[in-house]
């Protein structure tokens, strides 16, 4: 077995292997692009901030009748916070959820990743997460969606849109 | 004596004591204020702050980073059920919905005939019982303080000649805040922390906050060291590791908090972290036509018992029980199945909103796990059966609101479950219940440290001893080896009472 022809074909393997994953990471890393620096970033890296904040986006966009979004409430900056007070397991957790999110969609075979998709697409993307057949999509979904949702509608900003006046009682507000 | 907050002290000194009890809610603040009233040095770790008055803000953000375990985000290990528990000086208490619901007679003839606990007998445990009430000062909500919420529940109720109760509280002055759930800013609840902690201060009990327990060493020895961190001042981060070093260690922390330190600990058989009850409650909302405006007034005062039963052979308490519950709208957002436009669309809603909660005792089949980093994961035990009953008790809180008026009735999974007839109910019939597709609530956490008379099958003994440890007690619900009630504050306070008296007659004094 350890012929020439053998230790050729082997050699030739690997190479065809090794470029294989390397035009991969290559196409990922162009497909991923670069994201602007961020100032003041506690957990989240630019690229992490930057597909939280198409997700935000996507998630808690301006309508007609309720104008207040996701930028307004500075929602990927609340996140941000809210990681890095958490243990270290739930930050790790999270920034994996966010790094697949971000790829997922080549996986389902788009030439895009998922900040570069419009907001419609980036919604339906994340629906698929929620109806997913795999369990870890599905909690990275809901964990998501519960996190920002909370924040969102704790910002005294979104109240009027829903009809709530705020705590009746008049009490300090951190 | 004051409340000693930890994550002020530049370097916290070790501290020695005859007892150190470890949480400060029904259990623990009930078990310091008796064991100081003999007399003995009680020294109580708490992990949370001490919030009151006006700290209370009714803001979701602040109030669930501070008040509940793990900033309210904590889950079964697969994310079906979000698990609430309370971190706060008082505990549970400061974060429930105030019901006063005492164990049911047949729930603890249960407990004596299945499990063999014959000291939790009816007879043994009412005076206890008694005394909580009165701790609680007890009271039924008069009727002008039920809201639209809980008059629509009622109404629907009664339409269909089910039965159905207001609950009584344990509110004095309430205004009708509606944050009963991220605590009282009047200070209404008449609770742990305004009624057994300044007790147990007076009679010298020390009260130490922003302190998390996480080992306990020497459980066969005459004194115990229980490793404690001193939290920073938001209760995040740990800095500085120091001792109490106690005779007797109680376990007071919440069923999953106590069996953890336990599990950390490396103490107990094999019973302890398993037997776990999470009673899964599952949200039903409606939309009205008119104005409902849930979140003003008691969240939480009437009950559908109609299809709950405490003559179980297997559980004592089974079946369901559909309540009114209510929140403020970033707990409320959480419950939302999607984004986008329609999930903002969804929350315009609010003020026409109205909702239940359908509780379902379990099996008690979930169990406990801590991985090598202190992390708990909780795995449930939400079986075919019990999938079966929350479809039977969403179909039932469905007719209520539709008897009542509901435009529609939605169970907020994903996809969303929408009833707007009786035909549509065949919709709940064919939800899968998918894990971290149906956003479960746990509210009551029991067991984990399971009191048996024999160490085959618990992990305590009926009087509270953990069963190969010399002077460790569990005296909270992690004991129970069934749900208790479908409100835990009162059992909790009762048997509490009942077994540090116990425990002070054994110490000697």
């Amino acid at each position: 077995m350890d012929s020439p022809l053998f230790r050729r074909r082997a050699f030739l393997g690997a190479c065809a292997g090794a470029g294989g994953l390397l035009f991969m990471g290559g196409a990922l890393a162009w497909l991923r692009g670069s994201a602007p620096a961020v100032d003041g970033l506690l957990a989240l890296t630019p690229q992490e901030h930057r597909t939280l904040v198409a997700l935000c986006r996507a998630l808690f966009p301006a309508t007609p009748e309720f104008p207040h979004n996701a930028d307004d409430a500075d929602l990927a900056r609340r996140f941000d916070l809210f990681l890095a007070d958490e243990p270290p397991w739930n930050r790790e957790d999270l920034k994996k959820a966010l790094f697949l999110l971000e790829f997922s969609p080549v996986l389902a075979f788009r030439v895009s990743t998922f900040s570069r998709l419009d907001e419609p697409a980036r919604l339906l993307h994340f629906a698929s997460w929620q109806r997913s057949r795999v369990l870890l999509l599905r909690q990275a979904a809901a964990g998501f969606l519960r996190i920002l949702s909370l924040m969102f509608y704790d910002d005294r900003a979104a109240w009027p849109a829903i009809g709530y006046e705020g705590p009746i009682h008049r009490a300090v507000t951190p | 004596m004051t409340v000693l907050d930890v994550s002020a002290l530049a370097t916290p000194p070790d501290v020695d004591a005859a007892v150190c009890i470890v949480g400060s809610g029904s259990a623990g603040a009930t078990a310091a204020w008796v064991l100081a009233e003999a007399g003995l040095d009680v020294v109580v770790l708490e992990e949370g702050g001490d919030f009151t008055g006006p700290q209370l803000t009714g803001r979701d953000g602040p109030m669930y980073d501070q008040l509940y375990m793990d900033r309210g985000a904590r889950t079964t290990s697969d994310l079906s059920i979000t698990v609430l528990q309370g971190r706060v000086l008082g505990g549970g208490p400061v974060i429930n919905a105030s019901d006063v619901v005492p164990m049911h007679d047949g729930t603890a003839r249960h407990w004596v005939k299945r499990w063999g606990l014959t000291d939790f007998s009816p007879e043994a445990l009412a005076p206890y019982r008694d005394r909580a009430l009165r701790d609680l000062s007890v009271n039924a909500p008069a009727e002008e303080q039920l809201n639209t919420n809980n008059r629509l529940l009622r109404e629907g109720t009664r339409a269909l000649g089910w039965r159905g109760e207001v609950m009584a509280h344990n509110r004095v002055g309430c205004a009708g805040t509606g944050t009963c759930l991220i605590g009282c800013p009047l200070n209404a609840k008449r609770n742990t922390r305004f009624v057994a902690i300044p007790a147990a201060l007076e009679k010298g009990a020390r009260f130490l906050t922003r302190a998390r327990a996480v080992r306990i060493e020497g459980a066969d020895s005459d004194v115990k060291t229980v490793h404690v961190w001193q939290l920073d001042p938001r209760g995040h981060h740990e800095r500085a590791l120091f001792h109490v070093r106690a005779r007797t260690v109680v376990l007071a922390a919440n069923a999953l908090a106590s069996a953890q330190l336990l599990l950390r600990s490396g103490i107990g058989n094999a019973h302890v972290g398993r037997h776990v009850s999470l009673q899964p409650q599952l949200p039903v909302t409606a939309l009205f036509k008119q104005e409902v405006r849930f979140f003003r007034g008691i969240p939480q005062a009437y009950a559908i018992t109609q299809h709950e039963r405490f003559d179980d052979q297997q559980h004592g308490w089974w079946g369901f029980r559909i309540e009114a519950i209510a929140g403020t709208p970033g707990i409320v957002s959480t419950l939302m199945p999607m984004g986008g436009a329609e999930g903002k669309a969804l929350m315009r809603r609010y003020p026409h909103v109205a909702a239940v909660l359908c509780l379902l005792p379990d099996d008690a089949t979930s169990r406990l796990e801590v991985e090598s980093n202190g992390r708990l994961r909780i795995h449930h035990g939400m079986d075919a059966e019990l999938l079966g009953r929350a479809r039977e008790a969403g179909k039932a809180a469905a007719r209520a609101f539709l008897a009542a008026g509901a435009v529609e009735v939605m169970i907020p999974a994903v996809p969303p479950v929408v009833i707007r007839k009786e035909a549509d109910l065949a919709r709940v019939d064919a939800m899968d219940f998918a894990p971290a597709t149906v956003p479960f609530l746990s509210a009551h956490q029991q067991g984990g440290i399971r009191y048996a008379p024999s160490e085959s099958d618990g992990a305590a003994a009926p009087d509270g001893r953990v069963y190969g440890t010399r002077g460790v007690y569990a005296l909270d619900s992690a004991g129970y080896p069934s749900s208790a009630s479908s409100h835990t504050m009162t059992p909790i306070m009762t048997t509490a009472r009942m077994l540090a008296e116990q425990l002070v007659t054994l110490l000697g004094r």
